[in-house]
């Protein structure tokens, strides 16, 4: 089908069993990739359960089609974190459209996702390590720079090294699953005809986004970078232990940083923004938020439009930007 | 008519590889494209590798580089080595250059030689 795989992995970290659901019919019932996760999260009550999904077009030509979302329920309560960079796009890849998990492991593990595979590997080794060391352990374990992974730091899940907008506790979920990370590399196919990819590739694309910094933190940035498939450069590199202007790359082993979420800088600490994304930690701790309020501030929309975007796996500000919010791009 | 790359231009988004791959396999997927990003994440070191016919164009940020048959780019490892692939044929029976057309931020180009 086109613009998804039409399978979920059914997880029971418990149990140790792993499990693949086709869902074709379920997708076609629903507008997208939020309303399906919701969907399994019904279909699939017991355990505790958890849904990592995808969007129609994560994994896609279309301009930021970059996003997932994590979503769970704590006390009756439904939280849903949105997740960016390239981890959607390489789960998508692995052959799967959303990953459940449910109950909890009775050892540390960790799940290692691709090919349409899903392993589930011991991760005793893994707990004392920080986020960056665990992120450097899955790149050299599964021999491949480009693997991507949410990893449980001290109270929030990390995107890959770059932290993220956990200010809700999906880190603290992953804890009590005794669940580390999860790794995914993507090698697989998404089916996207000819027409769609043209339509697509004429979708307007926007310029850098300004940065809302200090002349300070301005003075360190080293190359800007971006989501996937996106020209908003939202992310500039700080580079703090060698020369921002620095081209070649460079000798030192962790030179700067990269934060997702904004709300890491606001202080202008940059060394103590670095440790803290080693560790894991958000500078908010834990709310009680349904979608975190940073992500929501740093994308300028409300709820109803991130629910809308996860549907369809675009990026709400390149949304809010450059679509200037007009649903009828999402029409193919 | 060449690709060219203005590297400093790149912001690492990765679209030029599944280009690539679209005009290969008319599928997402970038296991066959000729186009490459390579990236060293931790230092925000990334530019692009390109293989042409009898070379492969190594796009860094520093300034280019052209690696001939057996000498090494010095990357690390990759599910499918860029040398093991098809080389560059600028979208031979297409309408347009995929890549190019996909670039969000100009940095792959075409040059007319």
């Amino acid at each position: 089908m086109e613009f998804w795989n039409g399978k979920a992995l059914l997880v029971d970290l418990k149990e140790k069993k792993v499990e693949d659901l086709e869902i074709e019919e379920l997708i076609s019932s629903v507008k997208g990739g939020y309303e399906a996760g919701v969907e399994l999260m019904k279909r699939y009550p017991d355990g505790d359960p958890m849904v990592i999904g995808t969007g129609v077009y994560t994994a896609s030509f279309f301009p930021s089609g970059c996003m997932g979302f994590v979503l769970w329920r704590r006390n009756e309560k439904h939280f849903c974190l949105p997740v960016n960079w390239f981890f959607p796009v390489e789960f998508k890849l692995t052959g799967f459209d959303f990953l459940i998990i449910k109950n909890s492991s009775p050892s540390p593990a960790r799940l290692w996702i691709r090919d349409g595979i899903c392993d589930i590997l011991p991760a005793e080794d893994l707990m004392n390590k920080n986020v960056w060391e665990t992120m450097d352990f899955l790149k050299e374990d599964h021999g491949d720079e480009k693997v991507q992974a949410l990893i449980a730091g001290n109270n929030f899940l990390s995107q890959g090294y770059w932290g993220g907008f956990d200010s809700i506790g999906c880190g603290q979920e992953f804890k009590k699953k005794n669940l580390k990370a999860v790794c995914v590399r993507g090698m697989g196919s998404i089916s996207i005809s000819e027409e769609s990819f043209k339509k697509m590739l004429k979708v307007p694309r926007g310029k850098e986004v300004e940065l809302n910094l200090s002349d300070e933190a301005k003075k360190l940035i080293h190359r800007r970078t971006a989501c996937f498939n996106c020209s908003l450069n939202c992310y500039p590199f700080f580079m703090i232990e060698e020369d921002p202007k620095i081209l070649k790359e460079s000798e030192k082993k962790e030179p700067g940083f990269i934060s997702l979420d904004p709300v890491y800088l606001k202080d202008g600490n940059l060394k103590a923004t670095m440790e803290m994304l080693k560790k894991g930690e958000h500078p908010e701790g834990v709310k009680e938020e349904e979608i975190p309020l940073s992500f929501l501030k740093f994308v300028e929309v409300d709820i109803p439009v991130v629910r809308e975007c996860m549907n369809f796996g675009v990026c709400p500000l390149f949304f809010n930007k450059v679509l200037k919010g007009d649903s009828s791009y999402f029409n193919f | 008519m060449k690709i060219k790359i203005e590297t400093l231009k790149c912001n690492a988004c990765g679209i030029c590889e599944y280009a690539c791959g679209y005009h290969r396999d008319r599928e997402f997927n970038a296991m066959s494209s000729s186009i490459m990003l390579h990236r060293a994440e931790k230092k925000n070191y990334f530019g692009v590798i390109l293989k042409r016919e009898k070379d492969l164009y190594l796009a860094r940020p520093e300034g280019p580089e052209i690696l001939k048959p057996g000498e090494s780019t010095g990357g690390g490892a990759s599910s499918k080595p860029i040398v093991m692939r098809e080389p560059c044929d600028l979208c031979k029976g297409e309408e347009f250059v995929f890549c190019v057309a996909a670039c969000p931020t100009g940095c792959v180009q075409i040059e007319e030689v």
